[in-house]
């Protein structure tokens, strides 16, 4: 077993938010394309699977619940560990997923130094690619959930608003997902996973701690920061079982497969979608 | 060659003639049977021959400019009791022969719902037309409540027949579906034009890095 100092990163409350979220955004990604896909083979094919248009839609809906209920969890657990004495360093502070001026500088610097024009930034302990990735979730599953309630109980809504308000909450749900599962696909699942530094799977989500290493390459004003404050320590970590191990690059390279044939037959099956 | 065309004219000029008189009195003595006619002339000959903003008896017929022939006969079919009347072989005829669009919404493709289940058995009525059981003042009673219990005039504003939200007949008739697809399109062009170059690039760059950045 790897016997190298490892630091953690994400505590097991983290890591089950994530898996759950994981599970309900697959589920409902592939009911949503099956009911898209309505009009195809493909579509049928999938949606048969769930037992139906009528059963898919109602494990979507029930899927929609959960997503919204792990989200809404998610933001108790922020609240609760926001330090609401020193607000101010707790939201902009290092340790903050808040975005500052300092992720724009350092997106820049990034982009110099694919051209080698710059050094590669010294990152702190949130880089501003995993502040985007956290922060679409907080524009997506509201969009996704306020639209998806109007399209459960569309007479309700239409007491509260013109009915011709579902038009656009239809065309806003079903952008926002396009725009959430490519974005996923292409961006989270492939680049985060297939770099060459992270080749052949970005554990850290599943194992929760990485090696001080890998971390101070990637990382490496963080992990100074750390060391400054004599807190490397304090967040020491012990490796992953392999049997846990094995477990989560079955599970990940499921998700990452089953990403990839969605994109791929969606984008095929597209040209024969004639609804609107 | 010339009886042929005759022949023609003749099979055609009379339909022509009568079919609008045929209709209307189709409804004459219908409303006439169940003792609902009008008995003011006006009125009569509104919901005869003119489209109903949905608030007949108040305020009434749109104003209506035709701009050519094909217009003109499409702005007078939409002010029809029977939108249909005069239409060569019309009985042989499916809808979407002539609609061919207007199957591609979720009522049809998903629901599997029929042209008939909404519009209803001959003659159909323009939607807009005191007669349409689709005109506004009852669309919701008459038809969206036969499956969508509890649907008010509210709920059938929804737009079944949705123009293709990125064209221009959108941007005309539904501005809100309109701007909301080109704020979500040039959103998700957005974040793609951001984060694809970055992600090939940075994806590229690593390959070429030698040295580990200084701790």
């Amino acid at each position: 077993m790897d016997t190298a100092p490892r630091i953690r990163r994400f505590g097991v409350l983290d890591r089950l938010t994530h898996v759950l979220l994981i599970l309900t955004f697959m589920v409902l990604t592939v009911t949503g394309t099956g009911r898209m896909y309505f009009a195809t083979d493909w579509g049928q094919a999938i949606l048969d699977l769930f037992g139906g248009y009528d059963s898919a839609t109602l494990i979507h809906i029930w899927a929609g619940w959960l997503m919204t209920g792990g989200f809404l969890f998610h933001i108790a657990v922020v609240l609760f560990r926001l330090d609401w004495r020193h607000l101010g360093r707790s939201l902009f502070g290092p340790d903050s997923l808040v975005p500052t001026w300092r992720d724009f500088k350092e997106f820049g610097q990034r982009i110099a130094w694919f051209f080698g024009l710059a050094k590669l930034p010294r990152f702190e302990r949130w880089n501003y690619w995993e502040k985007f990735d956290y922060w679409a979730v907080f524009w997506g599953v509201p969009l996704l959930f306020i639209s998806g309630l109007m399209l459960i109980y569309p007479v309700e809504t239409s007491r509260l608003l013109p009915g011709w308000v579902l038009n656009v909450a239809l065309l806003f749900h079903r952008a926002e997902a396009v725009l959430a599962v490519t974005y996923i696909i292409i961006v989270h699942l492939l680049i985060g996973h297939f770099r060459r530094s992270t080749f052949p799977l970005n554990e850290v989500m599943f194992s929760g701690s990485v090696s001080v290493e890998e971390a101070g390459e990637e990382k490496s004003d963080w992990i100074n920061r750390l060391k400054r404050e004599n807190r490397l320590e304090q967040l020491s970590a012990r490796a992953p079982a392999t049997l846990y191990r094995v477990l989560y690059f079955i599970f990940g390279y499921a998700v990452i497969a089953l990403g990839l044939y969605l994109l791929i037959a969606g984008g095929y099956y597209s040209q024969f979608i004639n609804i609107h | 060659m010339r009886v042929a065309w005759l022949f023609a004219l003749v099979l055609l000029a009379p339909q022509l003639a009568w079919a609008q008189q045929y209709s209307a009195d189709r409804y004459a003595t219908t409303n006439a049977a169940a003792g609902t006619d009008d008995a003011t002339a006006a009125v009569r000959r509104y919901r005869d021959q003119l489209a109903s903003s949905g608030y007949y008896e108040t305020s009434d017929a749109r104003n209506m400019l035709p701009y050519g022939p094909t217009e003109t006969d499409a702005y007078r079919r939409a002010a029809q009791a029977d939108a249909h009347a005069g239409l060569g072989d019309y009985s042989h005829r499916k809808c979407v022969a002539c609609h061919e669009q207007s199957a591609a919404n979720l009522h049809t493709i998903r629901a599997n719902n029929t042209c008939r289940q909404c519009h209803g058995p001959e003659p159909i009525a323009s939607v807009t037309h005191y007669f349409s059981r689709l005109n506004p003042v009852r669309r919701h009673a008459y038809v969206c409540a036969k499956c969508h219990e509890g649907a008010g005039a509210s709920f059938a504003s929804y737009v079944v027949h949705e123009p293709l939200p990125s064209s221009s007949e959108a941007r005309m008739a539904f501005p809100a579906l309109f701007y909301s697809d080109r704020l979500m399109f040039w959103l998700i062009v957005g974040v793609f034009l951001i984060f694809i170059p970055h992600s090939v690039g940075w994806w590229i760059r690593e390959w070429f890095v030698k040295k580990k950045p200084e701790v």
